[in-house]
């Protein structure tokens, strides 16, 4: 989409205003608050119904129909529109939007679907850049990038998918780690039932194998609880009534017995007052708890420090050595904090250990109580249950949480048992015995196997729980795995040929400090790195080394690299609000070549308050004079006052017309001037070297011309030299024309004084100085492409040192000025 | 935004390549990458209950 005519009514600061640069290329011009922003907010709000400034960080309070309209005018009577050419459709279409209804864009339905990729791309605000996007692209942390660039791609979604993928694959992860523990509980039980302190397939099978030679039956050779009671004839003395395996519950309560007993209670109270001790040392100071929470972090970064010294965990450069240094004064500083810790994780073990070994009999034998009809003392173990399980709890957090208030010295010695609970056991197991004498031998080995098939089942039930919690595990990994690359491969590809044309177009801009510029654009966890070479020095962030003016040269070609790879042809406008302010004169003349060269189908709406780029847009023939518009002053009545821009014969003219020579001559000097001195620049003129840097026509003018004459006769040699005779003969008869013109302007004759105007000029009557005038007229032609539609200042291309051609814009002049080698041998 | 030439955007082709990659790994069953290209098709492949359920329906056995 181009415009060929633009009209705003109402505006933000726009009164009523007509533009026409027919689908070329525009510059606005003029100094700050002349409203030049305003045609960027009215194109904005044409093509998307909104204007970005209005919306986005910064902006609470401020609204479209409130602010959009110029101050004092109702939204129904501000609006924008225009006449555009879209591809595929010869003839003009007109839409227009009204800020009264600011989401319909009124135009011929018939045009709707063929304008709606063209709209789809301005509604992704692609059309537009300004100096706070381009810093967005270059100077943000690469989160922020990531974010910025992904919007622009259309690739917001990535993010909210790998957070719910990450999210499942550690929901999958904590999963499997308590199916795993519950395992592990599992088996701890299986085990006390046999009376072993751990559960080891040898050990159980051979208590399983005893208990069947009791009963007579043949030995199994594998741990399977289906298979435990297997080919048993069942004894009489074990049929009926026996509920309850005494023998196992009289183990259960030597066990428990044990525990406190004195050697174990004196154990538990020498570690608990270790622990206390301890961990008391920790609190004191808080730096030393987060001294020692970072130790391993410090341990675990310090090989992975680069000999070049940046940090491995965010990338921030350190002075070679420093970082190490520092790493190594914090884990010495951390040592003690971290032997501390480690002893209370010792400590804890220990006292843990012992109360989950009471905890992995206590409910079978309270169930085992309560079988036996002796509720009071089955509720009084599970109260103990509870007991331990708090303080196993704290334990897991101890820093946090240890002891908890009921674990006094005296209370976790004796495992937080009742005082006197020893004895309370002695009467329990008297109590069960009365009412379940010592079991047969039989008996004995049946209630046992049943016991331990019931275990056996829990523990295979809890094994296929953990199986099919690892393949969930599995599932949601690869999931977000293959999501990562194939988000890293798209993007990595994607970004690879962004940054060869974003690395190819800043060499174009930067050819004469940074040839040899790269860069690089890769995904880095949820950002983006950007990094470019410096000088050939290494890569870093293009905010770390280079100066303002590179940074936007970098952040136009980002964008210019992304727009042109996303955006393609659907929308083949580009506004560019005032992005060169602190890009120097030298590049902004690169700036006009390289949009001049990469983006010919491309139309600019240029805004800039700086007369320099300005000219440069001018003569690079980049912008064409009628469509140069200057907003020279803004009054709220009538919004900006416009110029469009006069040529500088239409001056000389006018006032020639009133009869001012001296007008006119000082005119004809200054223009000159300002023509010849972008000449020199174009062609590589060399000028007599002032240390003021003020050059006047006596400078500029026979530099201008004896450098243009040299290249003249270059490229005469050359056509020699590929024996092109008509291209000969064309140069050389421009080289006799050009000598005619510079005779006729007398240059020679006219004394060169650095004063406001030729004074010989202003002397002259009008009749003497027309002469003058249309000689200067003729030998400004000379320098630039006669094509209308070009107009461009004729420039001189060069690799390295050599210069190889003379060209135009738009290519119509062409004087290639390389010799043929063969022709020169 | 729809790539210069293929007619795809390149969140598209993320989803595609993802999809190909979960094909041919052995975690995931075939059932379920159908039903998650049918979220990435609606949209739905950013919610995580939705992600979920299409590895593991709420009617069939929970794993």
């Amino acid at each position: 989409m181009k415009i060929l005519e633009l009209s705003v009514q109402h505006v933000r600061g726009i009164h009523d205003i007509d533009l026409d640069p027919n689908g070329e290329n525009l510059l606005i011009w003029g100094p700050n608050g002349a409203g030049k922003s305003a045609i960027v907010d009215a194109v904005d709000f044409l093509l998307t119904g909104e204007i970005s400034r209005l919306t986005g960080e910064g902006t609470g309070g401020l609204s479209l129909k409130a602010h959009g309209p110029h101050i004092d005018y109702e939204p129904s009577t501000a609006a924008v529109a225009a006449s555009v050419r879209i591809q595929g459709v010869p003839e003009p279409i007109q839409i227009s939007r009204c800020m009264g209804s600011p989401k319909e864009l009124v135009c011929d339905p018939a045009y709707i679907k063929k304008l709606r990729p063209a709209l789809e791309a301005a509604r992704q605000h692609q059309h537009i850049l300004s100096r706070r996007e381009l810093l967005r692209f270059i100077t943000a942390e690469p989160s922020t990038r990531a974010e910025g660039i992904q919007e622009l791609l259309s690739l917001s979604p990535i993010e909210k998918v790998r957070s719910a993928l990450v999210k499942l694959r550690n929901e999958s992860q904590r999963a499997r780690k308590a199916e795993e523990k519950s395992v592990e509980t599992a088996k701890l039980e299986a085990a006390a039932m046999a009376g072993a302190d751990k559960f080891g397939e040898d050990e159980m099978l051979s208590f399983a194998n005893k208990q069947r030679a009791v009963l007579g039956a043949p030995a199994i050779k594998a741990l399977r609880g289906k298979e435990l009671r297997s080919e048993i004839v069942l004894p009489k003395a074990a049929e009926g009534g026996q509920s309850i395996n005494i023998t196992a519950l009289n183990t259960t309560f030597s066990y428990l017995q044990d525990l406190l007993g004195n050697d174990t209670s004196m154990s538990i109270a020498e570690s608990d007052a270790r622990l206390r001790l301890v961990l008391d040392s920790i609190r004191d100071d808080e730096r030393k708890t987060d001294l020692a929470a970072r130790h391993g972090l410090f341990r675990a970064g310090l090989p992975l420090v680069p000999e070049t010294g940046e940090c491995p965990l965010c990338d921030a450069v350190w002075p070679e050595g420093e970082l190490r240094q520092r790493l190594e004064e914090r884990i010495v500083s951390a040592e003690a904090a971290a032997t501390e810790l480690q002893e209370v994780d010792a400590l804890v073990k220990e006292v843990k250990t012992t109360a989950r070994g009471a905890l992995s009999r206590l409910p079978k034998a309270a169930a085992a109580l309560e079988a036996a009809g002796l509720p009071d003392d089955s509720s009084a173990l599970r109260s103990w249950v509870t007991e331990l399980e708090d303080l196993v709890t704290c334990l897991e957090s101890a820093l946090d949480k240890y002891p908890g208030d009921a674990h006094a010295p005296e209370a976790v010695a004796r495992l937080v048992s009742k005082p006197g609970f020893a004895d309370r056991l002695a009467e329990m197991q008297e109590r069960a015995a009365e009412r379940f004498p010592a079991a047969t031998p039989e008996q004995a080995a049946l209630e046992a196997l049943t016991q331990l098939e019931v275990s056996l089942g829990v523990v295979e039930q809890r094994e296929s729980d953990l199986e099919d919690a690892r393949t969930a595990e599995a599932a949601a990994t690869a999931l977000h795995d293959c999501f990562v690359a194939a988000r890293d491969s798209v993007l990595g590809a994607l970004y690879d040929e962004i940054c060869e044309r974003f690395s190819m177009l800043y060499r174009e801009l930067h050819s004469g400090d940074e040839g040899a510029f790269s860069a690089l654009l890769e995904p880095a966890g949820a950002g983006l790195r950007l990094e470019v070479d410096f000088f050939g020095r290494g890569e870093y962030p293009p905010h770390a080394l280079h100066s303002e003016g590179h940074q936007d040269s970098m952040g136009l070609c980002l964008y210019l690299a992304l727009a042109e790879h996303l955006v393609g042809d659907s929308i083949e406008l580009t506004v560019l609000d005032d992005v060169v302010m602190s890009v120097d004169s030298e590049h902004r003349r690169g700036v006009c070549n390289m949009l001049g060269k990469y983006f010919p189908d491309q139309q600019f709406l240029i805004t800039t308050h700086d007369k320099t780029w300005m000219n440069q847009l001018r003569s690079s023939g980049l912008v064409r004079r009628k469509n140069v518009w200057e907003f020279y002053r803004w009054d709220i009545d009538t919004g900006p006052h416009v110029n469009l821009e006069p040529g500088l014969w239409d001056e000389v003219d006018e006032r020639l017309a009133c009869g001012d020579v001296s007008g006119a001559s000082a005119r004809l000097r200054r223009g000159s001037e300002q023509f010849f001195s972008f000449v020199c620049d174009s062609l590589g003129a060399r000028v007599r070297f002032s240390l003021e840097g003020r050059y006047d026509l006596g400078d500029l003018l026979p530099a201008a011309v004896g450098r243009f004459m040299d290249l003249l006769k270059s490229a005469a040699k050359a056509a020699k030299s590929w024996e092109k005779e008509e291209e000969f003969a064309v140069l050389q008869e421009l080289g006799t024309t050009l000598a005619q013109i510079y005779k006729r302007t007398n240059a020679e004759r006219w004394p060169m004084n650095p004063a406001v105007h030729y004074t010989a000029w202003a002397n002259l009557c009008r009749e003497d100085f027309e002469p003058v005038k249309e000689a200067f007229q003729d030998l400004h032609g000379a320098f630039v492409c006669q094509k209308p539609e070009c107009g461009a200042v004729l420039r001189v291309e060069r690799q390295g040192v050599e210069d190889t051609a003379v060209r135009c814009k738009c290519g119509d002049v062409y004087w290639n000025l390389v010799k043929n080698r063969d022709e020169s041998n | 935004m729809i790539e210069q030439g293929t007619g795809k955007t390149p969140w598209d082709k993320i989803l595609g390549e993802f999809l190909a990659r979960l094909s041919a790994s052995d975690a995931v069953d075939d059932k379920a990458v159908v039903r998650l290209g049918e979220l990435a098709k609606t949209g739905k492949i950013a919610s995580y209950q939705s992600v979920k359920d299409a590895l593991w329906p709420p009617q069939e056995a929970q794993p």
